[in-house]
Parts: C-alpha cells; structure tokens; sequence
C-alpha cells in the first residue's frame, strides 16, 4: 500500500515521535507505516485520517498487487 | 492539528520516543528489573551455597526458576502493551527464537538417542533462543 503520510507530516512540520503521540502509537510504527513496511488496521486508518484532516482514500493509494486476489 | 511539536528536534525523525514508546518502556522496565535483579541475586546464593549431598538440594536450586516467572509476566504484559505493529514485531521475533529453541533442543533430543546426553544442554536450548529472539528484536528495531 502508498501513502502519502511523510509528506504530509512533513507539511505539517511535525516529528515522527510528534505523530507518534498524537497517535497513540510508537515512533516505530510511525516510521514502518511511513517506509510501506506496515499496512495499519482500520481502526489506526481512521485515526491517522483523523489526525491529518482527510480521508483514508486520501492516505491510502492500493497497489495492483494489493487489489489483486489471492489465487 | 497543525501546530507543531514543541518538543521536535528535527522536522523529519525528531526525538527518538513518543510518549507511548516511553510509557511501555518505563511499564516494562518496572515490571522487569525487579525480577531480572531477584533472578541474579537468587542465582548467587544458589550456586554458592548449594550442597549436592543434601535432601533439599533439588528444591534449593529451582529457586532461581521462581522470579524468572515474573519475567515470562513482564514479556506477556509487554506484547499486550504493545501498539499493533510493535506486537507483530515482538511475536515475530518470539516466533523465530521459539524455533531456534525447538531445533536446539530436537537435536539434542536426536544426539541423547546416540547417548550423546549433555549436561547443559539447557542452557544450551536457552541461549539459541534467547539469543535468536533479541538478535532479532535488534535488527528488526534497527530499521
């Protein structure tokens, strides 16, 4: 999955460890949702669209690997 | 939301915690030290004082075992504490120390069949383990 969650910390001006606490997660999770390494659940989905004003549609872009269906 | 963090040393990574990394550290730590401490303090007495002669000996050098459970406590309390990704970080690496025991001791379990029985195969088992889990912790936390 792409995300466009750097960017938009960084627009913010705000730290990893900064988003990290807005919320309620470790500044790891931050940097593994930022790097692609991570998918978060649904329920952080939402937070993370909360925090930074927007959609997760907006967030989130799905590749054509994660459209595709399992065989 | 858009004022920024006060306490931000660099717009980009900026301080290495946030407050749920130093609330599950500090829980973790208050929960583990203590019995990390007992475990150690337990274990000198034992193996200074044990006398293999003695009825009670079998007894006397289990001690140590005891606070090891508030330690096995403390790692279940941590994954529990753990934020979503950091749970999947920790149960992995559990995951892969857990094997590298299970190998260990199978091959030790094998080796015992040819009447290779050794006396710290133990450790042996706990070291593989421990070690493969934290190692991996490192790595996993050095990315």
């Amino acid at each position: 999955m792409e995300n466009s969650l750097r960017v938009r910390r960084a627009a913010n001006g705000w730290s990893q460890a900064h988003l990290a606490d807005l919320l309620g997660v470790s500044r790891q999770t931050v940097n593994a949702l930022e790097t692609g390494r991570y998918d978060p659940s649904l329920p952080l989905a939402f937070r993370l669209a909360r925090v930074f004003a927007t959609t997760i549609e907006d967030l989130f872009t799905p590749t054509d690997r994660d459209l595709r269906s399992p065989a | 939301m858009t004022n920024a963090h006060s306490t931000t040393s660099s717009p980009n990574r900026g301080p290495r915690l946030s407050a749920a990394d130093k609330h599950q550290r500090d829980r973790y730590l208050r929960e583990f030290i203590p019995a990390i401490v007992t475990f150690w303090i337990l274990l000198a007495v034992v193996l200074n004082t044990v006398d293999e002669q003695t009825y009670g000996a079998r007894l006397w050098v289990l001690l140590p075992v005891l606070p090891m459970i508030g330690v096995a406590v403390a790692l279940y309390r941590a994954v529990q504490r753990a934020d979503e990704y950091g749970r999947v970080v920790l149960l992995e690496c559990m995951a892969l120390g857990f094997g590298a025991a299970m190998v260990a001791s199978l091959a030790l379990g094998f080796l015992g069949i040819i009447g290779e029985a050794w006396t710290f195969g133990g450790w042996l088992v706990l070291g593989i383990g421990m070690t493969t889990w934290t190692g991996s912790l490192l790595v996993r936390n050095l990315r």
